[in-house]
């Protein structure tokens, strides 16, 4: 436990102020603008009669995230957070120092997992001030008379997290391993049109950790989605078995 | 007090099916400043690697202070403080804050220490500065205050004066005499370069092709020097043949110069009389002090041959 709290202390040392931070603060905030100009612009199309507008919103930004960006999210966090030690030929430091093997993989683990949860849950509280904002660009469109859906909007990011662990596992371990920064978001961009081609294919669905985070998005808006659907097992299951193949290689490797 | 700090016991590594290490047997010596001799690909970088636990050897082969190093990783590394060729070093942060990242890792340390260990290596001025503006000396030197925080009783460096200009190779080397004298210290220091090693260190091991050909003493190695004598003929193939009749063998011959294993008078005189009887002519007979690089260059091309 020791080394956890001291390897965690010491990665927010490494990573505080650099670009990481940047991308964790910039991407959010960018992506609720988007949305934002979009429903501002062409809101009407969406936003009629009984619909809660803030559901609306919600879907917009997740379906938006799931699309496109968590993939590259992922993808270029995970290459931030390793390249440090990349580009710093520190591995051979953190595996010269006294502590266990395991502990270098764990603590970039935790921190990295610990980043993509804090930037989601920030992407979900960044979407409460969008729809105050065009509460005021849109009177019309009744944000302001509406229930919020607090749970509703906190609830599908849980679930886009835990469906995301699967492609985290992926990207973190080769990250971890290989100096190239490319590589994880050249994977991650293949995987993305990858899916967009196959995603209509339902009997591979399943087999495509890639697929899990756009499964999230196929709830009834009218109630709050249950957390542990089977995207979410599948995520989970997959993300543990590919962490643990990073964890076992990030023990036996030889520092060269 | 324990003998040797470090101890390797018919140590062998190979990457795939190239040997890298054969049979090593190294004895590293409490207190002593142990410099790792050899040309470049000689096996050096590979044992330190090994030393540290970066690369898997099999367990009980290695002893550092008395413990198996596969069994007794964590506890034998907490002793232990290295620089491994290049400085680890992250360069958009500063010198002090790349100590606080290891000072935070390794745990137990004051945060005085960080003061200390930049004092030793002259750094003061600079910890605030980010390391990317750092000299190549100073990136060395932020490396070694590294490789000390802990106060570790061994030190393990991997060619620490490696592309330093000879300023900063005379201030690494300072500040390596200084570690062993005034904070006793256990060095081990790899390099190619006797020259260097032999301004600093007090006991030395010569590897060539993953074995180890020498290792002793400076003094023991100084002891090895045979004093030899340059002998210029007009004819050095005929020479040859008349020093091997009278079982004097040329150790070396070089643009028509020969070089024998002996500087007494008596038999100077003798060769010089065989060779002028012989008809050949005798431009210089010129006794030497075969240097240390001499015979560094001897054993390993000894064992190249």
């Amino acid at each position: 436990m020791n080394h956890i709290i001291k390897g965690l202390r010491a990665e927010y040392l490494k990573t505080h102020q650099t670009s990481i931070y940047w991308l964790l603060l910039l991407c959010p905030l960018a992506l609720n603008i988007l949305v934002v100009l979009l429903l501002n612009e062409v809101g009407q199309k969406w936003i009629k009669g009984e619909t809660n507008p803030w559901k609306v919103l919600y879907f917009f930004n997740y379906n938006l995230l799931a699309e496109f960006f968590i993939v590259l999210f992922i993808a270029m966090m995970t290459s931030l957070i390793n390249q440090v030690e990349h580009k710093g030929h520190s591995w051979k430091h953190l595996y010269a120092l006294a502590q266990p093997r395991w502990a270098v993989y764990v603590n970039k683990s935790l921190y990295s997992v610990g980043m993509l949860f804090f930037v989601l849950f920030y992407f979900a509280l960044m979407q409460m001030i969008s729809g105050l904002v065009l509460s005021f660009l849109r009177p019309d469109f009744g944000f302001q008379s509406r229930d919020l859906a607090i749970i509703f909007n906190f609830t599908i990011m849980l679930k886009m997290f835990l469906a995301a662990l699967a492609i985290w596992s992926i990207h973190h371990w080769i990250t971890f391993r290989y100096r190239n920064f490319s590589l994880s978001i050249g994977i991650g961009l293949l995987m993305l049109i990858f899916i967009t081609l196959t995603i209509n294919s339902r009997e591979w669905i399943d087999y495509i950790p890639y697929a899990y985070v756009k499964q999230v998005l196929e709830v009834k808006r009218e109630a709050v989605p249950a957390i542990f659907t089977q995207e979410v097992w599948l995520s989970l299951g997959v993300g543990f078995v590919i962490w643990l193949g990073g964890l076992w290689d990030a023990r036996r490797r030889d520092i060269l | 007090m324990r003998d040797y700090i470090i101890e390797t016991h018919q140590l062998n590594f190979s990457f795939g099916k190239f040997k890298v290490l054969h049979d090593l047997d190294l004895r590293v010596p409490q207190s002593s400043i142990y410099g790792f001799l050899g040309p470049n690909g000689a096996g050096k970088t590979t044992t330190i690697r090994i030393l540290l636990g970066l690369i898997k050897s099999a367990p009980n082969k290695i002893s550092v202070f008395g413990k198996d190093l596969i069994k007794h990783r964590v506890e034998v590394l907490r002793q232990v403080g290295a620089l491994v060729e290049m400085p680890s070093l992250y360069l958009h942060l500063s010198g002090r804050k790349n100590l606080e990242i290891t000072r935070t890792l390794i745990g137990n340390i004051s945060k005085n220490r960080i003061d200390e260990v930049l004092e030793i290596v002259g750094l003061t001025k600079d910890a605030h500065r980010k390391v990317k503006q750092y000299s190549l000396g100073m990136k060395q030197r932020l490396g070694l205050a590294l490789s000390f925080l802990a106060d570790p009783d061994l030190l393990i460096l991997d060619e620490p004066t490696n592309g330093l200009d000879p300023n900063g190779i005379k201030e690494i080397r300072e500040l390596i005499i200084s570690l062993n004298r005034d904070f006793n210290k256990t060095i081990f220091v790899s390099s190619h370069l006797l020259s260097e090693v032999e301004k600093v260190a007090t006991h030395v091991g010569i590897i060539h092709k993953g074995k180890l050909h020498f290792e002793g003493s400076i003094d023991e190695l100084r002891d090895q020097q045979r004093p030899t004598t340059l002998i210029e003929v007009n004819n050095s193939a005929k020479a040859i043949e008349v020093l091997q009749a009278q079982n004097i063998a040329a150790a070396s011959v070089q643009n028509g110069t020969l070089k024998i294993e002996a500087n007494d008078k008596p038999m100077i005189h003798q060769i010089n009389s065989s060779l002028l009887n012989a008809g050949l002519e005798v431009y210089q007979l010129s006794p030497q002090q075969s240097s240390l690089e001499d015979l560094f260059m001897n054993i390993t091309q000894t064992a190249q041959n």
